[in-house]
């Protein structure tokens, strides 16, 4: 009898811990489906531009008063940095982006983007110290370009199309997308294939 | 006489083992992105800069030091009342952000980064932090004199697991939980 008590206590806590593990397994699958098609409500038929495609051209408010064009042909090229207040992965990312932007000045504008109450992204550039960047507030411009997670970055050429983008956490991802731009190819993944999988490439030409 | 009622001591093995790993896993996502976490104190908008940096190592550092107290049996009571008190004064902290209308925040309590979303902070998390606070008041108690078997330390073992799966499930709710209601649309 004890020993059955025994056995028993043992499969039910084994049911338990796999029961927990497959709530779990469904409760990050809510959440990734729910990135998937979020976004897809507001915007049904736009898929955001590809690498290689043109970025659409915008005139976007600027936080504090008048608007930058975005897209289209320009003399320099431009990085679209998503932030938000609420994000501390964005601020502790801002000091990497501030050190590029002095460092690739030569050929690079660097725009800092997000939407909501302007007092609020007001206040928060005052205590960034961000007063001399140029900062647009545009629900239009995440949704154009399907960001569902921060901080994000989009690098549009010198030609207004989009180069690079992507969710970046570290100084690597943001490196990688201007290692992109220097290869001269329109992303890592187009000049990695013909070493990795040379016959989809060939395929492909 | 003791005037505490005591805790059956598979029960407190099995909470105060939880707690401790919960607490040291804790604070290890915080050390390891010491940058991320200094911006997410800041976030709350209580501290200037130079307090919430030295909160930044300060708050980790205890949590870690709560969390080795409550292994041995000898130190447990006191680890777990420390335990309680720093959840409690997190907690607070919360609760002040939260007045002074910085629901939606992220709270800093380890991810952000990757596949894992950080928990914002809002009703959701001070309810979380108040069953901390309460399963650490429980590890505290006394265990009760009785003799362990074999069978005790598959409760152990079981209680150890099952809290820290559901404390990963709460907090994957939790962090989704404002997508959720960002997609609600009226109508």
């Amino acid at each position: 009898m004890n020993e059955a008590l025994i056995v028993s206590n043992a499969l039910l806590w084994l049911t338990v811990l796999v029961l927990l593990v497959a709530l779990i397994a469904l409760a990050r699958q809510v959440g990734i489906l729910h990135e998937r098609i979020a976004p897809m409500g507001a915007l049904m038929m736009d898929s955001g531009p590809k690498v290689g495609e043109a970025a659409p051209e915008l005139a976007l408010p600027l936080l504090g008063g008048g608007t930058l064009a975005l897209g289209g042909a320009k003399p320099r090229a431009t990085l679209v940095f998503f932030v938000a207040p609420t994000c501390p992965v964005c601020k502790k990312l801002l000091p990497i982006v501030a050190s590029m932007r002095a460092a690739e000045r030569a050929w690079l504008d660097v725009v800092l983007a997000s939407d909501g109450e302007p007092a609020e992204h007001e206040a928060w550039r005052r205590r960034a110290r961000l007063e001399d960047w140029p900062y647009v507030l545009s629900a239009e411009l995440g949704m154009r370009f399907r960001v569902s997670k921060l901080p994000y970055a989009v690098l549009i050429d010198e030609i207004g199309r989009v180069r690079a983008k992507g969710l970046v956490n570290s100084r690597e991802q943001l490196e990688s997308l201007f290692a992109a731009r220097e290869l001269g190819v329109a992303s890592v993944q187009e000049y990695l294939e013909p070493i990795v999988r040379p016959e989809l490439a060939k395929e492909r030409a | 006489m003791d005037l505490l009622p005591s805790i059956d001591p598979a029960a407190g093995h099995g909470l105060a083992a939880a707690l401790a790993a919960l607490l040291l896993l804790g604070a290890w996502a915080k050390l390891r992105d010491l940058a991320l976490f200094r911006a997410a104190v800041e976030n709350y908008g209580l501290l200037p800069e130079r307090g919430a940096a030295a909160v930044a190592v300060v708050l980790p550092c205890a949590e870690a030091a709560c969390g080795v107290l409550l292994l041995p049996l000898a130190t447990r009571g006191a680890g777990a009342l420390a335990a309680a008190a720093l959840v409690g004064a997190v907690t607070l902290a919360v609760l002040a952000a939260l007045v002074r209308g910085r629901g939606g925040v992220d709270c800093g309590c380890g991810g952000g980064t990757g596949s894992m979303p950080d928990v914002p902070l809002g009703a959701g998390l001070v309810a979380r932090n108040g069953v901390l606070i309460v399963l650490a008041l429980a590890a505290a108690l006394p265990p009760a004199p009785r003799a362990l078997h074999a069978v005790d330390a598959l409760s152990i073992a079981g209680t150890v697991l099952f809290v820290l799966g559901a404390w990963t499930l709460v907090n994957t709710l939790l962090a989704h939980e404002p997508r959720l209601r960002d997609g609600r649309r009226p109508g």
